[in-house]
């Protein structure tokens, strides 16, 4: 899954740690989401969506492999 | 991180730390002295002080698990469940060895469970890194 985190946080001038304070999940967490190394849950992708005030597919794409 | 979490963290180390200390003291304690002591009653209180810390241990990762985020859950739940598989071929293999007459480890239920805590953060620490 490809995601648009770093661009949107990056527009507000938020930090990591800015943004895994509003999702409530740790540091690590936010660094793992925006290397494409974790995909978050539906849960965790709708408070994404909720904080940046966009639509879930306007931030996550599913790459070629799904 | 929140201060909340932040918080649960750093209580969550300090636990773990104490439980691990008072266990590695009641080990000590139990193995130097149960040679000396005849009573029955004595004898099961002494075998069961190391239970106590991990007990305790587990209660004090338990709690920090309620606050640990989606991705710190699955880490630890794959790396318990990478743990497992590995330590449960660990005693089996020990075990087969052990009936051949090849090799022997005394105590296999003493050493099974720090053997799968030890793996179980090591696997942990390479899936999510030192601070998951």
């Amino acid at each position: 899954m490809e995601n648009k985190l770093k661009e949107l946080r990056g527009e507000r001038g938020w930090s990591q740690s800015d943004l895994a304070e509003r999702l409530d999940v740790s540091r690590q967490t936010v660094i793992s989401i925006e290397r494409g190394k974790y995909d978050p849950s539906l849960p965790l992708a709708f408070k994404i969506s909720s904080v940046f005030g966009e639509a879930i597919e306007n931030i996550f794409t599913p790459n070629e492999s799904g | 991180m929140s201060e909340k979490r932040k918080t649960a963290c750093r209580r969550y180390r300090i636990e773990t730390f104490v439980a691990m200390a008072i266990y590695l003291a009641a080990v000590f304690i139990a193995t130097q002295v149960s040679g000396n002591v005849t009573d029955q009653t004595a004898l099961i209180a002494l075998s069961l002080a190391p239970i106590v810390p991990m007990i305790y241990a587990v209660y004090a990762f338990f709690k920090y698990y309620r606050v640990m985020d989606e991705r710190e859950r699955r880490i630890a739940s794959d790396a318990a469940a990478l743990a497992l598989v590995i330590s449960v071929l660990a005693a089996i293999t020990i075990g087969f060895m052990q009936s051949l007459g090849g090799f022997a480890i005394d105590d296999v239920m003493n050493w099974f469970g720090p053997f799968m805590i030890v793996v179980w953060s090591l696997i942990r620490i390479r899936i999510g890194g030192p601070d998951w």
